[in-house]
């Protein structure tokens, strides 16, 4: 789900560069002792899980755990995502520099949703509420990736339909893992989910 | 006397369009140089390499005479038209030591997760130390 270098428009590469700028210092700013430790072991999670591919027809797709990581840190998560998207973009060639802004309002803003589904799981529906805290962060990536795509031109809207269609098998897989993976910890440590 | 003065004139004329061709290897690449005098650069000429009697590259040098092609065999011909009968054909032993895989190597994939995973550790270590001397 990552868009790479030279696709995107200025006008739409600057202001995502300037808000994800802006909204990584106040979370840097606003980060407590104690959290960090979680957020680095959540960033690792999420750098590593985009090396999982899952092969799908004549193509593959890979994991995010966007909504994993989310439902553990809340806003958090854009550090932890900012970190894993910079090395990816550096060392691996996937996304680009200069959209790390955009792939981050992408990816990290929806995961934020896998912290809502948790706090609902506490209160009923708690099964559906962890699928959907792996399912929902990824529809609305996809969808925002795809608004994005549209919004760089028409020529786009073809491809935007695309990247939203292959993400339809992603988001039911997330929605397992983020199942039994917070099943697990629910079980295992429940604080950990507090 | 005037025989030779002839002579001397037309060689001087022959060898302003005798082409000459100059490569040396810069990493995966060999940079080829042709012209016909210093200010004859051989401009749009068609460049081979040729390796086993066969053509495996080819292309066509730029304004200034060069062109720059990935190497694909350890020794090759540099065979460079210059058309109208002018061509050139000259061997090179390519350093294959200073030429990279094509491929990425797996252990350079695995360098560059591990030290992914470091730099992530780091930069949140780094954070918790200014954080908590605040």
């Amino acid at each position: 789900m990552h868009i790479g270098e030279g696709v995107l428009l200025p006008q739409i590469i600057i202001p995502a560069n300037v808000v994800a700028g802006a909204l990584s210092a106040y979370l840097v700013y606003k980060l407590e002792v104690k959290d960090i430790p979680k957020i680095a072991c959540m960033s690792a999670i999420f750098f590593i899980a985009s090396f999982i591919h899952v092969p799908l027809g004549p193509t593959s797709i890979h994991l995010i755990l966007s909504g994993l990581v989310g439902a553990f840190l809340g806003m958090n998560a854009v550090l932890a995502v900012l970190i894993a998207l910079f090395l990816q973009a550096l060392f691996f060639g996937y996304g680009g520099i200069s959209v790390l802004g955009v792939n981050l309002l992408v990816l990290a803003l929806p995961a934020i949703l896998g912290r809502y589904f948790l706090h609902l799981s506490f209160m009923k529906y708690q099964k559906f509420c962890w699928f959907l805290a792996g399912f929902v962060p990824i529809l609305v990536s996809a969808l925002t990736l795809s608004g994005v795509l549209v919004l760089n031109g028409k020529e786009f809207v073809a491809v935007a339909g695309l990247a939203l269609a292959s993400n339809f098998a992603l988001m039911a897989i997330e929605g397992v893992i983020s199942l039994f993976g917070i099943g697990f910890i629910y079980k295992v440590n429940k604080d950990l989910l507090r | 006397m005037k025989f030779w003065l002839v002579f001397v004139l037309f060689l001087n004329f022959a060898d302003a369009h005798v082409l000459k061709v100059f490569a040396r290897q810069d990493g995966n690449f060999v940079e080829i140089k042709s012209y016909f005098n210093a200010s004859s650069p051989c401009k749009g000429c068609e460049v081979s390499i040729i390796a086993d009697g066969k053509v495996i590259q080819s292309t066509k040098t730029d304004d200034k005479g060069m062109a720059r092609l990935e190497i694909k065999a350890d020794k090759f011909e540099i065979f460079v038209d210059g058309s109208l009968a002018h061509e050139k054909r000259i061997n090179f032993v390519a350093d294959m030591s200073n030429v990279a895989a094509d491929e990425p190597q797996e252990s350079d994939f695995i360098l560059k997760f591990i030290s992914s995973l470091a730099i992530i550790f780091a930069v949140f270590g780094a954070l918790y130390i200014i954080k908590r001397r605040r």
